[in-house]
């Protein structure tokens, strides 16, 4: 009898331990998985011919829970026909250095941007519009 | 005796419910994407070319004479390459003898060789050549002594 006890027992611990842990699972998975998000944003200015530029990335969580910036990548289009975006060069962010962004708050990621020395006088004062894409796991 | 039984199925069973715990809530582990745009902006103007001519070691010019050979350099502070698509040299005649009636039309700059493009940080140079053109018919005595100032511009 004490062993359909015990037995009865772990069986239901286990149950209890599965089911808990399958619960807490589906829970994150609905409220958090998915649409999770973050902003990207930069500027660059004062682009010349072979010189490197600063391009400061600002990444903002939204999120009530950090997370780390795994990766994030710049994609530049023309800036009219005679300045196409094959002449900027742009360093691309692999995770390195560690970057966490806090709940509801923001981070800057340093990237480089460099104009073509082949680039013309057609493209003194021009805007080359960016997009940034990025990905991030949780953090803690 | 049940006691032995007992102590490690239970220990077992707490066992079970913290790994499956943990194992689903590691499975819970997301991930997350980003998006945004901004813009690269490019510069209004970069710095100026600075030309150099080289101190003048040819003869006196007189008219009809030989042309006299110049020199000089071309200096680039940018940080990218210059090209040189267009290099002229005017001539002014100082103010004394322009004013006695010499010409600065009468003299002439037959040759002009700029370097096809000058370097980022560095520089190149260039050779000319400039005469006193012999005017037929007028007396050009107004230039003996004169200063002829050449001033170059690139593009």
């Amino acid at each position: 009898m004490r062993r359909y006890v015990i037995t009865a027992a772990v069986v239901l611990l286990v149950a209890i331990g599965v089911l808990s842990g399958r619960h807490m699972a589906l829970s994150l998975s609905a409220s958090q998985a998915p649409g999770h998000s973050f902003r990207i944003s930069g500027t660059a200015a004062g682009l010349m011919p072979g010189k490197a530029v600063p391009l400061t990335v600002t990444v903002t969580n939204p999120d009530a829970q950090p997370i780390r910036v795994t990766s994030t990548t710049v994609t530049a289009q023309a800036a009219g026909r005679d300045c196409p975006s094959s002449l900027l060069a742009i360093t691309s962010f692999t995770g390195t250095p560690q970057t966490i962004v806090p709940a509801r708050g923001h981070a800057d990621i340093h990237l480089s941007i460099t104009l073509s020395v082949q680039a013309s006088d057609a493209c003194r004062r021009v805007s080359f519009p960016l997009s940034f894409t990025g990905r991030a796991e949780q953090w803690q | 005796m049940n006691l032995n039984i007992r102590k490690p199925l239970i220990t077992t069973a707490i066992a079970g419910g913290i790994v499956a715990v943990s194992a689903t809530a590691a499975f819970a582990f997301w991930t997350a994407t980003g998006t945004g745009s901004g813009t690269a902006t490019t510069a209004d103007s970069s710095t100026d070319l600075t030309i150099t001519q080289n101190a003048f070691n040819g003869s006196a010019l007189v008219p009809g004479g030989a042309a006299q050979a110049v020199s000089g350099t071309i200096a680039n502070a940018n940080t990218f390459a210059v090209p040189i698509t267009s290099f002229v040299a005017s001539v002014a005649v100082d103010s004394t003898h322009a004013q006695a009636g010499c010409s600065a039309a009468w003299y002439s700059v037959p040759t002009l060789t700029p370097p096809a493009s000058v370097p980022a940080g560095g520089s190149a140079n260039f050779s000319g050549t400039v005469k006193l053109n012999d005017t037929v018919g007028t007396n050009q005595d107004a230039c003996k002594g004169a200063t002829v100032t050449l001033t170059y511009t690139a593009s």
